[in-house]
């Protein structure tokens, strides 16, 4: 890959970062602000696993090697999240 | 292709030396098998120590204190220490014979998984001598295994044990996958694989990616003991989480070890039925399906927790669903019968005899699932029977079938068949003697010590007992059978079974390097010819020349009994964790510099695969499961976080100006590294070099940045016990610290290695493949600065 | 058929446990005679009487790979009667669930909290005891159990019914009595070495009996 695309990756990472440190002083309701900048870190990772480590290149098989344990990690997150609500029966 | 002069052979069968040092799949396979077949006799003795304390009614045989020990250090020993080792020693030994393949992928760290695995037993085994064995159940349910409640070291040491034992798996993980993926015989497809080979792949699947989440939480609750962090004592979730981290590994797990026991019914049944499995493919396709599924059950274990009632739906429909595939499995299996010619021998009674237990597991197992009647059965004996007829039943009694199976290959002689079949009667009558009143046994809770005799349940228990012991000393039989028959048996011929598959194309034992020439698959036939297209006779014993290989490293084991040290170290601290960790450097150095030569066959079979070499492939095999891993960590975070009423706003106590140079720091060296694989690749030294320099540089940034950091938050009163905000932020913070130093350190090797010429002259693998770790660290940083600076 | 106890219905809680647990396990012994039987009868029908040394054509033999055989139909067969049997399971199972969950609206709330080794009950009345937990013939009784120390699991083996205490949660578990007796209270979850006796006794008693006790306890 070409030098310049390498540092073009480097420079949209640091912007991106200056993105999220304005972002948080901009006194956003907390659920958008915590879907930009999560998003923006997902943007930052996907970004820096296609053009640093070149899965971008490479079979997709090795992508997917990575993409399982990401669903397998959102389903315990987002489970165990689930199952704490409080349940109080009516009564 | 690597061609280089020859070492000295490998030192005698006979001699220590061959032993310690060995890299050969197969030596190593042996150690796995005797090693866990130690375990297993330990764990069984303790076993019958705890059948015969319940034998009778308020009987005072143990106390309590030896009671506990004895029934948690029996469940931990059996499920991690003796069933998946006891899977892995024939997945050793036998899956490189069955693809065609010289020895794995990585024989090194294959001798290094063996000796993790030998020293994180030490360790289980030593939490015995140091106050307590741990003694919560298995299942190591928090807060019962906080510093307070359990107040012993022996939980300590047994945690570090189970740490090492996943650093083991993990090792071992990354090594089958690319052996079984890229390393098989010409022509060998997918679908021609042996069922054991395909139950083991999907196996070591699962173990990758549920074993990170053990990891993550017996480090947290090392951390909690050892460090005084507060994760999984904290009124804010704590023992829940506790429960999701361990039973998201848990349900996998004894998918985990069930399914080797699959593969071994799935290839003895055809050998000695004389038909060929019946609808093998719907039985891979299941074993994928339920691999699936089996990592959203993980709740059944919860029902009762208290958890939101839609989730509890949730799982008792995946729980219901997941015993679908074993459904089309047995009855596959069953179908394999029909208009067969059974030769009931040892291994075939064995086979059949597990499916015919597995079969009662998975209905009793099906109670379990309604969540309804778990208001009942959770914590009884139904349940202790249920997974003890799946465990012992359908897995053990299988995985011995496979013993008495493979006998004959590695040791070349038969065992006494006679012997053999008695011993499958009485262990099958003691089984069902020992579990099934305990299905009759709903009301008693599991884990008491003892009961009075107006439960009425002294009965039942005595029929156990009985059944314990008739089963365990059955196993003797077996013990004397293998033993005298390893050298009196008569000669086994490479084929005794007529087996199809290709570990008995070769001479039994087999030679050092499997096979003369590897074999080709065209056709439907395996055609075992050398380099001449001269067909050799199928497992005639020719020495033929073949390219030498290294076969023993002195590496391994030195580092396992460092990190074994270090671990102690960790308890001990000063001096010996800084001489461990100093010792562990040199022997990570002396591994790295050492000259092994592992001969690649060009041709092999390695789809999806085919660009992506071994080591590259095996670098992103373990940060697959490093995804989980750290996920775990952030998740548990997310989870106490959200469970808490209130916690610091962002900037209150975490300096965003830290977090945010570091950032940028890291973000830089990831940089560096690729302008290090960027100039490596234009062959130029100088670059290399000082591109690397800049990276270890910044790397030392980054940390020092840390340090002071973490120093002035704990001059401040935020320390690793002053809340979850503290012990959350350690925990995670440092974890990635750990790798961070752990990537400086390869960078101190490449930068030596570059110095000395290496990687400018088309060799900057290395380079690229440090590189994927330091970008995946990095990412790591980039969820971490986030969702702890800035949310 | 598993102890059941003495076949006396003794609280909603057991009706609703046995009656599920009654239809799982006919159909479980049914399929499981079926399944088992079957491959008895296969083992016999097949086993090698060494009559012959006819093999069956496709036999395995080293160096070719083994024929692809089976039939989805078969599969598709198996797979289907099991569905059936296991949606009408999770039926059967959310119904008891719902029942399970739901106390009625006037059920008496008492508080459960268990300890490092047994159990104290706190009434609405202000009473509190640790050996005895006594409710009332015919009345709904929603138990609200918590943890003071580690995680327990709160059990009264005849009544079927259990539900986990752990500490910083609260969970509820509701049942009413049909018969007065004496019952076992038990943890469920190994809690250290006083385990196997964090018991008490769950008294059931006569309305009226049980109004004149609680009228006169406590507060
Ligand atoms: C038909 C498939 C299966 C179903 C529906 C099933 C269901 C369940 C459920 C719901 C539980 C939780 C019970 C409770 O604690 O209240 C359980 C426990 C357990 N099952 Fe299974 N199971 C199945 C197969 C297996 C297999 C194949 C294995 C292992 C080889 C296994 C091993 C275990 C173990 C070890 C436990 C208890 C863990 C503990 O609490 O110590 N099960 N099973
Ligand atoms: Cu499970
Ligand atoms: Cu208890």
């Amino acid at each position: 890959m070409k030098l310049i695309v390498y540092a073009g990756v480097f420079a949209f990472l640091m912007a991106t970062t200056a993105v999220e440190l304005m972002t948080i002083g901009m006194q956003l309701p907390r659920n958008i602000l915590v879907t930009i900048i999560m998003s923006t870190a997902g943007l930052k990772a996907v970004v820096i696993a296609m053009f640093f480590q070149h899965l971008k290149d490479e079979p997709k098989a090795l992508s997917i090697l990575v993409i399982i344990p990401i669903i397998a990690a959102a389903a315990l997150i987002g489970i165990s999240i689930l199952s704490i609500q409080p349940f109080v029966p009516s009564g | 292709m690597v061609q280089e002069t020859e070492k000295p052979s490998v030192p005698p069968a006979w001699s220590i030396k061959r032993w310690l040092f060995t890299t050969n799949h197969k030596d190593v396979g042996i150690l796995y098998l005797l090693t866990s077949v130690f375990f297993f006799v330990a764990a069984g003795w303790l076993a019958l120590l705890v059948r015969t304390q319940l034998g009778a009614p308020d009987n005072a045989f143990l106390n309590s204190s030896a009671y506990n020990q004895a029934v948690t250090v029996h469940g931990l020993l059996m499920v991690l220490w003796f069933l998946s080792p006891f899977a892995i020693g024939f997945a050793n030994y036998i899956v490189p014979l069955q693809i065609g393949a010289r020895d794995l992928a990585f024989p090194r760290l294959n001798a290094l998984s063996y000796w993790l695995y030998f020293f994180s037993g030490i360790l289980m085994l030593m939490s015995f001598f140091t106050g307590s064995a741990p003694d919560g159940g298995w299942t190591l349910y928090s807060p019962l295994s906080s510093q307070r409640y359990t107040p012993f070291l022996g939980l300590n040491v047994a945690a570090a044990g189970i740490i090492m034992m996943i650093a083991s798996i993990t090792v071992g993980t990354v090594n089958f996958i690319v052996t079984i993926v890229r390393m098989r015989a010409p022509g060998l497809k997918y679908k021609h694989l042996p069922m054991f080979t395909w139950a083991m792949l999907i196996t070591i699947g699962m173990m990758l990616y549920a074993f990170p989440s053990l990891l993550a939480g017996t480090l947290i609750l090392f951390a909690d003991r050892a460090l005084g962090t507060l994760y999984f004592s904290a009124p804010e979730g704590g023992a829940i989480l506790w429960d999701h981290l361990f039973w998201f590994f848990g349900h996998p797990e004894v998918y985990i070890v069930l399914f080797p026991a699959i593969g071994v019914v799935g290839d003895i049944l055809p050998t000695f039925t004389r038909r060929p499995l019946y609808g093998k493919k719907y039985i891979v396709l299941s074993l994928v399906a339920a691999a699936i599924i089996s990592f959203v059950v993980w709740g059944h274990h919860m029902f009762i927790t208290g958890i939101n009632p839609t989730v509890m739906k949730l799982f008792n429909i995946t729980t219901v669903a997941v015993s679908l595939p074993f459904d089309v499995i047995t009855i596959a299996m069953i179908e394999t019968l029909v208009r067969a010619k059974i030769r009931l021998k040892a291994p075939v009674l064995f086979a059949i005899g597990s499916i015919a237990l597995f079969v009662i597991g998975g209905i009793t197992g099906v109670f379990l699932a309604s969540v309804a009647l778990d208001f009942q059965l959770r914590g009884t004996y139904w349940v202790v029977s249920h997974f003890h007829y799946v465990m012992v039943g359908g897995s053990a009694m299988a995985l011995i079938g496979g013993l008495y199976y493979w006998f004959p290959k590695i040791t070349g002689r038969m065992y006494n068949e006679k012997l053999a079949k008695t011993h499958f009667l009485l262990s099958f009558i003691g089984f069902n003697v020992l579990y099934f009143p305990m299905y009759l046994l709903l009301d008693m809770p599991r884990r008491i010590v003892t009961y009075t005799a107006s439960t009425g349940w002294g009965q039942m228990n005595l029929l156990a007992t009985a059944g314990a012991w008739i089963f365990g000393l059955s196993q003797l039989l077996m013990f004397y059978n293998l033993f005298v028959s390893m050298k009196k048996g008569m000669p086994a011929g490479p084929n005794p079974w007529q087996a199809s598959t290709l570990e008995w194309a070769t001479s039994s034992p087999p030679p050092f390097h499997n096979f003369d020439t590897i074999p080709v698959i065209s056709e439907g036939v395996v055609h075992l010819t050398n380099g001449a297209g001269h067909s050799a006779a199928l497992g005639a014993k020719a020495e033929t020349e073949h390219v030498h290989e290294t076969h023993t490293s002195t590496w391994p084991i030195i580092i396992s009994a460092a990190a074994f040290f270090t671990l102690l170290g960790l308890l001990m601290g000063f001096p010996v964790l800084q001489l461990a960790v100093a010792f562990g450097v040199i022997a990570v150095y002396g591994y790295g510099r050492e000259r092994f030569t592992v001969r690649h066959e060009e041709n092999a079979e390695s789809w999806p695969y085919q660009g992506v070499e071994n080591v590259k492939l095996g670098v992103w095999i373990f940060l697959a499961s490093e995804v989980i891993f750290f996920s775990a960590l952030l998740g548990a975070y997310i989870f106490v976080r959200v469970n808490s009423a209130t916690w610091p706003a962002a900037g209150q106590i975490l300096s965003i100006q830290h977090g945010a140079v570091n950032t940028f720091i890291l973000l830089t060296s990831s940089f560096t590294a690729v302008l290090a694989l960027v100039s490596a690749k234009a062959g130029s030294r100088k670059y290399t070099m000082l591109s690397l320099l800049t990276t270890l540089v910044l790397g030392l940034a980054f940390m020092l940045n840390k340090a002071s950091e973490w120093k002035e938050l704990i001059e401040h009163g935020f320390t690793f016990n002053s809340g979850l905000p503290a012990s959350s932020y350690f925990i995670t913070t440092g974890a990635h610290g750990v790798h961070v130093a752990a990537g400086l350190a390869t960078i101190v090797y490449l930068i030596i290695r570059a110095a000395e010429g290496r990687y400018t002259k088309g060799d900057s693998g290395t380079i690229e493949h440090f590189g994927l770790y330091w970008h995946f660290v990095d990412i790591v940083w980039v969820f971490l600065f986030p969702l702890f600076y800035l949310l | 058929m598993p102890d059941l106890g003495n076949n006396i219905l003794v609280s909603n809680t057991y009706e609703t446990f046995t009656g599920l647990f009654g239809t799982f396990s006919t159909l479980a012994i049914i399929v499981g005679a079926v399944v088992l039987g079957l491959m008895t009868y296969l083992i016999l029908r097949y086993r090698d009487k060494g009559t012959s040394t006819q093999e069956p054509e496709d036999a395995p033999t080293l160096g070719k790979l083994p024929a692809e055989r089976g039939k989805v139909k078969t599969i598709a067969v198996s797979l289907t009667l099991s569905t059936t049997i296991l949606v009408f399971l999770v039926f059967g199972t959310f119904g008891a669930l719902d029942n399970i969950l739901t106390p009625p609206k006037d059920a008496i709330d008492i508080k459960v909290t268990a300890f490092q080794w047994g159990w104290k009950f706190a009434y609405p009345n202000g009473y509190e005891e640790t050996k005895e937990l006594r409710v009332p013939v015919g009345k709904a009784v929603r138990l609200i159990v918590v943890s003071e120390d580690v995680f327990h699991n709160f059990g009264i083996y005849d009544y079927k019914i259990k539900i986990d205490a752990i500490k910083g949660r609260t969970n509820h578990i509701w049942f009413e009595a049909k018969q007065p007796g004496e019952f076992t209270i038990q943890c469920y979850e190994l809690c250290g070495i006083g385990h196997a006796f964090m018991k008490a006794k769950l008294v059931a008693m006569e309305p009226g009996a049980f109004n004149a006790w609680y009228s006169t306890s406590g507060a």
